[in-house]
């Protein structure tokens, strides 16, 4: 492969089967240095396998991958003295308390004397941590648990970072700080490669990955991955929710009826032309309807409606994508 | 109608799980046919071939004559031929030889005049006490049978109607285990271990486990009683135990040729009886691990316990006596007297009924008690 | 790397000492499993019930019984009357053997005739019977040279050869002088256990997983987690020798700390061992149940424990040699028992350290820093 400086992780055909399923199906991937790229994806569809395979921990059955302009195959040991990673379950030793966790993997990596203790210092106070330092890892709460581990991959400044499912399990707040410190590392150049479950934080990243069943089925910006939706938005209330919903159900032109509590989203081909065919109908059934407004379809939205339609579609060959070139 | 139902539904449910859990599989089967049949064949062979040194400071043609005798015993190997008694002592210390022989000069000369009286040293490694019998018993044999021959030579070579020996002959015979094999001992008792263990992780890890991932408690919010809940739980590991049992029997029986004296339908309810006493524990053992592991760990300190007490080596009245009392409140102590009782001597239901009871009394005491754990942990 | 290892070594150390679990394997349950064990295998009989059927009823068969039952070692539980009697006492335990003196004994010795005395003995506990028949026999011996009279000389002319026995280490033959020793080396395998199970831990909760994506390499992990169960192994070497002496009284005649020493030596080769065996498991029940069937089991039964091992057997030679706790029975019983050092012990001794070095560097180079 030609040696391009300014890709972080580069994969060509990347795949990875076990026994009958096909976990990573042909990946092309190619991430640039200070990315945040976030894979998203349903349970299965392959994410923690790509992540596995680009920390160099497993092997590819075909393809290959580059990272920080190493093989994973053939330069492992290279790779991981470079990037940081953050596995979905736990890593840290929670018999250890935290600044004993920082240590340990301080001398992992060969950081020592005042770079360690600077950087020890840093990383806590980065982690809102520090006052909790001599605390065993198992009486943290998740959140803190979480920010841990991710100071414990960064102790020795890596590249890049992978992380796998970070906040899943932990509260809203901790969340977002969680992701302040993502944001920060992003701000100083650090390459991040996320996987997630969480359509917000996808929002968050500089491109975002859809995974289905081991391929990418889309690539790119959020804001542009959103266009491509063909279908537009009509959120309404209605009186009878459940009635509402059946008689919508059969009005031409609606891809999918979606209901957020008391609302009702309508997925429809053209606003223009269902958008009064709706009010119509539900009036002709006697359904009260307030707040009728075109929204624009949301992430999740998005996602579940490529999902849908790759699984329509059958297994088509070519993943929708536009690559930044 | 409804309870039958649900019930039956629990019970193979669990058998599902349990089928499924090849780990426990393996061991429950796997596991103590192994150690049936390492155990069996270690016990199988008695003791031969130990070595042996001989230090024969006559060199004659009777000191020959015994290092040959001696060498031709089963149970000595003579691997070393010395010649004086100092090389005796680093042998022994590097555990090279189990015995040494050591025959003093005019040895045979001593022999040859008609009143001589001589003397062989035995130097034996204590250090382990089987072999140091096994070598003891066949050097002074061997030394013996030598000594006789002799002595009845000269008997015949002095005058008739001479001085006797008052002697006694013992004639014994070992009832119900003519050949002494410890076989026939031994596997009895691991027949016991084994169906106590497996009585004990079944009941308990299946428990835990339910708790663990969560399923218990969705189990108390049906329909179902406590009692039935308890009874269906208690029903495979039963079966289980019992099964496996009647496998290790089988290998017991037909592969090691212990016999079965008494009645196999008195062995199949005492052991039934048994499996029920033991299961209890189970019950309790899961009420008190929060983890798989941790029930393991239990299983496996009482299943020492348990040997430790039971007579499995050592007989109960042999024991100092707070220890046989303790003995008496482990259900396996009675088990393992009545196993080998109706296996071994034939014992009908007459000859056991103190054990009998006692295994009933120890039931029901225990499953009073898990009982009341039980619904603790439910609650 | 040399730093490396050092901090593993000091990670897992601050593990055993506070995971309750790991800590009471490693150095409370040596301890008490050999008090537990120890118990199990002290055999030493030291009271044996007998039944008589007396149907000589002379005074030589009386004052043959009482010779027998003299220093109470041997009971007397029942003067039998009938036959049947014989078989209920030793079907229900009461008696160990029933002793049949047959009618006419008395006049039978009196013509010089050899007496025949019948035993029946137990057979399903045969230590026992064996040891009971002994001690008749010895005692009956005994019995026979008091009531003959004779002169030297002719004692010499009737028992030409008198053997001298010395019992070497253990002169009471003690059974638990000779167990306990052993059974140290039994309990002393404990660590390996937690190092498995600590192995396959890390590989069931993930951690195992995080360590795989940084420099970490096979050697540092494994000599790290080595080193920090051999030292634990060896403190708790401490209280198990303490229980064996103060507590079961076995006398130690060599040198202690040089026991130490070749306790580590051990440590090395059991938990080598152990590494190679984990190295192939990724749950921990699977290391308990392996450890168990493959270190416990055959350390109790293949390593000359119970039964000295058999030369002659080729397979159980092997299975012996492989095997660390074989060596180590070798080395406590050498150390105890015999009261020698490391000349006559340097067999066992390069022999753990060998096993120990060559299961290590087999395990360091089949170890894998990937999944799947």
């Amino acid at each position: 492969m030609p040696n391009n400086d300014h890709l972080a992780i580069e994969t060509r055909s990347l795949s990875r089967v076990f026994k009958k399923v096909v976990a990573v199906d042909n990946l092309d991937l190619a991430i640039e240095r200070g990315e945040i790229f976030g894979l998203v994806g349903p349970d299965g569809a392959g994410k923690t396998t790509t992540i596995r395979l680009l920390c160099a921990i497993m092997n590819p059955t075909s393809g290959s991958a580059k990272v920080a302009g190493f093989d994973t195959v053939k330069q492992a040991e290279d790779i991981k003295r470079r990037i940081g990673y953050m596995a979905q379950r736990f890593n840290l030793y929670g018999d250890l308390s935290v600044i004993e966790n920082l240590n340990f993997f301080a001398d992992i990596f060969a950081v020592s004397g005042e770079v360690r203790r600077d950087r020890i210092s840093q990383l806590l106070a980065f982690a809102r941590l520090t006052e909790f330092k001599d605390r065993r890892a198992t009486q943290l709460s998740g959140g803190m648990q979480k920010k841990l581990a991710l100071a414990c991959t960064l102790i020795h400044e890596p590249e890049i970072l992978f992380l796998d499912e970070p906040t899943t399990g932990v509260d809203p707040v901790s969340r977002r700080e969680f992701w302040d410190i993502l944001s920060d590392l992003h701000l100083r150049g650090v390459t991040l490669f996320v996987s997630t479950p969480y359509m917000d934080e996808a929002e968050r990243c500089s491109r975002v990955g859809l995974m289905f069943e081991g391929d990418l089925i889309v690539c790119d910006e959020p804001e542009k991955v959103k266009d491509l939706i063909t279908g537009d938005l009509i959120e309404l209330r209605p009186d009878e929710l459940r009635r509402a919903r059946d008689v919508v159900a059969g009005l031409d032109g609606v891809l999918e009826i979606q209901t957020y509590g008391d609302l009702l989203h309508v997925f429809v081909d053209s606003v223009e032309k269902r958008t009064p065919e709706l009010e119509r109908l539900l009036e002709a059934q006697g359904i009260g309807v307030t707040g009728l407004r075109q929204t624009r379809p949301r992430m999740e939205e998005a996602f579940i409606s490529l999902i849908r339609k790759r699984i329509a579609e059958g297994r088509a060959n070519n993943p929708v994508s536009s690559q930044k070139e | 109608m409804k309870m039958w139902h649900r019930f039956t539904r629990l019970v193979v449910k669990d058998f599902q799980q349990f089928l499924r859990d090849k780990l426990l599989l393996t061991f429950i089967f796997v596991g103590p046919t192994l150690q049936l049949v390492m155990m069996g064949q270690a016990t199988a062979s008695d003791i031969k071939h130990l070595p042996a040194a001989i230090v024969d400071r006559d060199r004659t043609r009777d000191s020959r004559a015994l290092m040959v005798t001696l060498d031709n015993l089963e149970e000595l190997d003579v691997t070393r031929h010395l010649d004086s008694e100092e090389q005796v002592a680093p042998l022994l210390d590097r555990g090279e030889v189990s015995v040494a022989v050591l025959i003093p000069q005019g040895f045979g000369s001593t022999l040859a005049s008609p009143a001589g009286r001589a003397s062989v040293q035995l130097w034996v490694d204590g250090s382990n006490i089987l072999g140091a019998y096994a070598a003891l018993g066949a050097a002074e044999g061997a030394i013996a049978t030598t000594g006789g021959e002799i002595a009845a030579e000269r008997r015949l070579s002095s005058e008739a109607g001479g001085p006797r020996l008052t002697s006694f002959d013992l004639l014994p015979t070992a009832r119900f285990n003519p050949e002494l094999a410890h076989s026939h001992y031994l596997l009895p008792s691991q027949l016991s271990l084994i169906v106590l263990i497996v009585t004990m992780l079944v009941s308990s890890v299946g428990i835990v486990r339910e708790r663990e991932t969560g399923t218990l408690e969705q189990l108390m919010v049906t329909p179902l009683r406590r009692i039935e809940l308890i009874l269906a739980k208690a029903t495979l590991p039963t079966l289980v135990a019992f099964v496996d049992f009647l496998a290790m029997l089988a290998i017991t029986v037909w592969v090691f040729g212990v016999p079965i004296r008494g009645s196999l339908l008195l062995l199949m309810v005492v052991t039934l009886l048994f499996i029920i006493a033991q299961l209890t524990w189970g019950l309790v053992i899961s009420a008190v691990s929060a983890t798989q592991q941790q029930a393991v760990l239990l299983i496996f300190m009482i299943g020492i316990l348990s040997v430790a007490f039971s007579g499995y080596l050592v007989e109960a009245e042999n024991m100092p006596v707070l220890m046989s009392w303790i003995s008496n409140l482990f259900p396996i102590s009675h088990y393992l007297s009545m196993l080998r009782a109706i296996m071994l001597k034939g014992a009908t239901i007459g000859q056991i009924w103190t054990q009998l009871l006692a295994l009933l009394v120890l039931g029901f005491a225990s499953l009073a008690l898990s009982l009341r754990s039980f619904r603790k942990t439910l609650e | 790397m040399l730093r490396r290892i050092r901090s593993i070594a000091a990670k897992e150390m601050l593990h055993i000492l506070r995971d309750g679990r790991t800590f009471f394997m490693v150095f409370i349950a040596p301890a008490f499993t050999l008090v537990m064990l120890s118990y199990l295998f002290s055999w030493d009989v030291e009271r044996f019930t007998l039944g008589v059927f007396d149907r000589d009823r002379s005074s030589l068969s009386r004052s043959y019984i009482a010779a027998l039952t003299e220093d109470g070692t041997i009971v007397l539980e029942e003067d039998i009357a009938s036959k049947d009697r014989v078989d209920e006492l030793l079907t229900t335990d009461r008696v160990k053997a029933v002793l049949v003196v047959p009618p006419g004994l008395m006049e039978r010795v009196a013509k010089g005739e050899t007496g025949q005395i019948q035993i029946i003995l137990d057979g399903t506990t045969p230590g026992t019977a064996s040891q009971l028949l002994a001690q008749i026999g010895g005692r009956t011996t005994r019995f026979a040279a008091s009531m003959s009279s004779l002169p030297e000389e002719t004692l010499a002319q009737l028992v030409p050869i008198d053997t001298r026995t010395r019992v070497w280490y253990n002169p009471n033959l003690s059974a638990l002088h000779s167990m306990v020793p052993g059974l140290i080396a039994v309990v002393m395998c404990m660590p390996a256990f937690a190092i498995a199970t600590s192995l396959t831990r890390e590989k069931e909760l993930g951690t195992m997983e995080g360590l795989y994506a940084t420099p970490v390499g096979g050697t540092d992990l494994l000599i790290g987690k080595l080193a920090a169960y051999l030292s634990c192994g060896v403190v708790a070497a401490v209280p198990v020798v303490l229980v064996a002496t103060m507590w079961f009284g076995v006398p130690l005649r060599g040198n202690s700390a040089l026991f130490l020493l070749l306790t580590a030596d051990f440590m090395l080769g059991v938990l080598g061992l152990s590494l190679f065996l984990a190295n192939f498991l990724s749950r921990q029940q699977a290391a308990m149940v392996v450890m168990f069937l493959v270190l416990f089991v055959p350390s109790m039964f293949l390593s000359g424990l119970i039964d000295p091992v058999d030369r002659t057997s080729f397979g159980a030679q092997l299975q012996a040699n492989f095997l660390p706790t074989t060596h180590y029975i070798t080395i406590s019983r050498g150390i105890f028992l015999k009261g020698v050092g490391l000349t006559a012990l340097w067999t066992p001794t390069l022999a753990l350290a060998t096993m120990g070095v060559a299961y290590l560097l087999i395990t360091i180079k089949l170890f894998k820093k990937r999944l799947g």
